[in-house]
């Protein structure tokens, strides 16, 4: 039996007066999983999550989320997912304790269940012990996890987050992370939007690669990468003794060639077969890194190096 | 989305948005209150204390009798207004915090109504205790006195609304200082609070008669120090702009935050 599809879009539109945001997309998002969208800044990933936690209307298409008609039953809607976006901070006019418990009131309960519930979460994302900590006085990633918490009150069964990690150090990143397995071990239902590859490939079972408001493709990020990538790669700095004179020999055997950000990344089927040319020639240069094709060149060869805006 | 009626809903929501106003202003009640007191307390010494000891008003009549109910109806108007004005400001154009809600299951119309009822209440609470501090002074001269909180509540909910759209509409917090300037100063100045309108020019008159506050002032000055007016003429004007009030923020909120 196939699980039911949580969020169903086929033909989604949105305009701002002259501008097409998103253009024709569709996808669907089945119960349980954790589905990403991918993109340049731009793309059209902010403008989809919107639409699909009712924030704006779309302006042409369909959009089921939770079997329901996200234009006509909004409120139900936003009653039963859990958000947490870009814009959507946490409210720095109130403590951390009182940010869940308020916003626990706002989803219809009582003052003690609200109560419970704004310890249970603290307890969740480890934020013990801050319950009267100002939110100004937060690091990044405890205000990262507060919002997470919050979005979490009225246990959804469909989490959407914009951008869950930008701006995190290592560390905070890693425990929004922990939590998001948490959630996903859960059966929750995870809708993401990300610009790092890895938390894509960590986090997701399914993404979408979105370009100038539309999907250019979809799929577990090991077929995405089978699909429009070479298998392997190598890497060498421009930097690197020798860099120029292997270049040469590099080129003439790899299947595609491609330099950005001051590396040379050379495509291929298997790279010790370049690598043992390089040595006969006696031209490997001392900086170099052959490794498996990974998410970020899928993306990089669907959406261009350019900068997009 | 778009729904025919615009009036602020005053339902559980609402009520929510109450809460959630009372905890975050219990953190800074102490001084937000000195603040608040301040201003009117000073204008009671300058002008009542002070300027009023040369003014006389007939033998019936000590001018500062006459000052402390226009005082404490025009306290309860600017109180309301620059909280609204710069609370809403700052919720709608900085933090976010409008953005949150109504990513929740909040709709526009509980976001005003939970704002107007706050100012409402503060109103009223502020300005009883201003209220308890003239009658200390024994400045209040009629029982009618116990009913000024609700006319305090109602000033606020008149005045909450139109600083409301004033701060949604406003870019930056400066240019809410033009409804201030231009709107709330004159009416404090010329509707009574100080001196009887009838000393107006008549086409000024006619101005401060259309304008809320005249009507709340004759309606406290009968309140606390039994100065007959005519009731259902300043209930009918005062209800009047309550409606009037009530219609304008709902439309403004969604536009602000477009849905």
């Amino acid at each position: 039996m196939t699980p039911p599809v949580v969020v169903e879009a086929s033909g989604l539109k949105r305009s701002f007066h002259a501008v097409e945001a998103v253009k024709d997309i569709s996808f669907s998002i089945k119960e349980g999983e954790c589905y990403g969208f991918l993109g340049p800044n731009g793309a059209g990933k902010t403008t989809t999550m919107r639409m699909v936690y009712c924030r704006i209307a779309s302006s042409g298409g369909i959009l089921k989320v939770l079997g329901m008609d996200a234009g006509q039953n909004a409120d139900e809607i936003k009653g039963r997912i859990g958000v947490m976006a870009q814009e959507t901070a946490l409210d720095p006019e109130l403590d951390v304790r009182e940010n869940l418990l308020q916003y626990s009131l706002y989803f219809g309960m009582t003052f003690p269940q609200a109560c419970q519930r704004a310890d249970t979460l603290l307890d969740f994302v480890n934020m013990k012990g801050k319950e009267g900590a100002e939110i100004r006085e937060l690091s990044g990633g405890m205000k990262r996890r507060i919002m997470l918490a919050r979005a979490m009150v009225n246990r959804p069964r469909l989490l959407i987050l914009d951008e869950p990690t930008t701006g995190l150090d290592p560390q905070a990143r890693l425990a929004v992370w922990d939590q998001l397995f948490a959630l996903k071990k859960d059966g929750v239902t995870i809708l993401l939007t990300t610009h790092y590859m890895e938390e894509a490939e960590r986090l997701c079972d399914r993404v979408a690669v979105m370009h100038h408001g539309r999907i250019l493709c979809e799929g577990s990020p090991a077929e995405l990468v089978s699909k429009h990538v070479e298998p392997q790669v190598l890497e060498i700095s421009q930097a690197a003794a020798g860099a120029d004179r292997a270049a040469e020999t590099l080129t003439q055997n790899s299947m595609r060639c491609e330099t950005r950000g001051g590396v040379s990344l050379y495509y291929c089927a298997d790279s010790t077969t370049l690598l043992s040319i390089l040595n006969r020639a006696g031209t490997l240069p001392g900086q170099h890194l052959a490794r498996p094709s990974n998410l970020e060149d899928v993306f990089l060869k669907l959406t261009g190096s350019d900068l997009a805006e | 989305m778009k729904k025919a009626v615009s009036l602020p809903s005053f339902g559980k929501m609402a009520w929510r948005i109450v809460h959630r106003n009372y905890l975050a202003w219990k953190k800074y009640a102490l001084a937000s209150s000195v603040l608040n007191f301040g201003e009117p307390v000073l204008e009671l010494l300058a002008f009542g204390y002070g300027l009023g000891t040369y003014i006389y008003l007939g033998r019936d009549m000590n001018y500062l009798v006459y000052l402390a109910p226009g005082l404490l109806a025009a306290f309860a108007m600017t109180s309301a207004s620059w909280d609204m004005a710069f609370c809403v400001h700052e919720r709608s154009h900085t933090s976010g915090v409008y953005e949150a809600m109504i990513s929740a299951p909040v709709r526009p119309e509980d976001i005003a109504g939970g704002e107007i009822l706050w100012e409402g209440f503060r109103s009223a609470l502020f300005g009883s205790v201003f209220l308890v501090m003239l009658a200390l002074l024994g400045l209040v001269h009629s029982p009618l006195a116990l009913l000024a909180p609700i006319l305090l509540f109602t000033t606020g909910l008149i005045f909450g609304p139109p600083a409301m759209v004033v701060a949604l509409t406003a870019k930056t917090s400066e240019q809410m200082f033009f409804y201030f300037t231009l709107c709330l100063t004159p009416m404090f100045f010329f509707s009574g609070v100080y001196f009887p309108t009838t000393g107006l020019p008549p086409v000024a008159q006619m101005v401060v008669e259309i304008l809320p506050l005249s009507h709340v002032i004759r309606m406290m000055r009968l309140l606390l120090s039994g100065v007959p007016c005519d009731l259902l003429v300043e209930a009918a004007w005062i209800l009047g702009w309550l409606s009037l009030s009530l219609l304008l923020p709902v439309r403004w909120l969604r536009k602000n935050l477009t849905c």
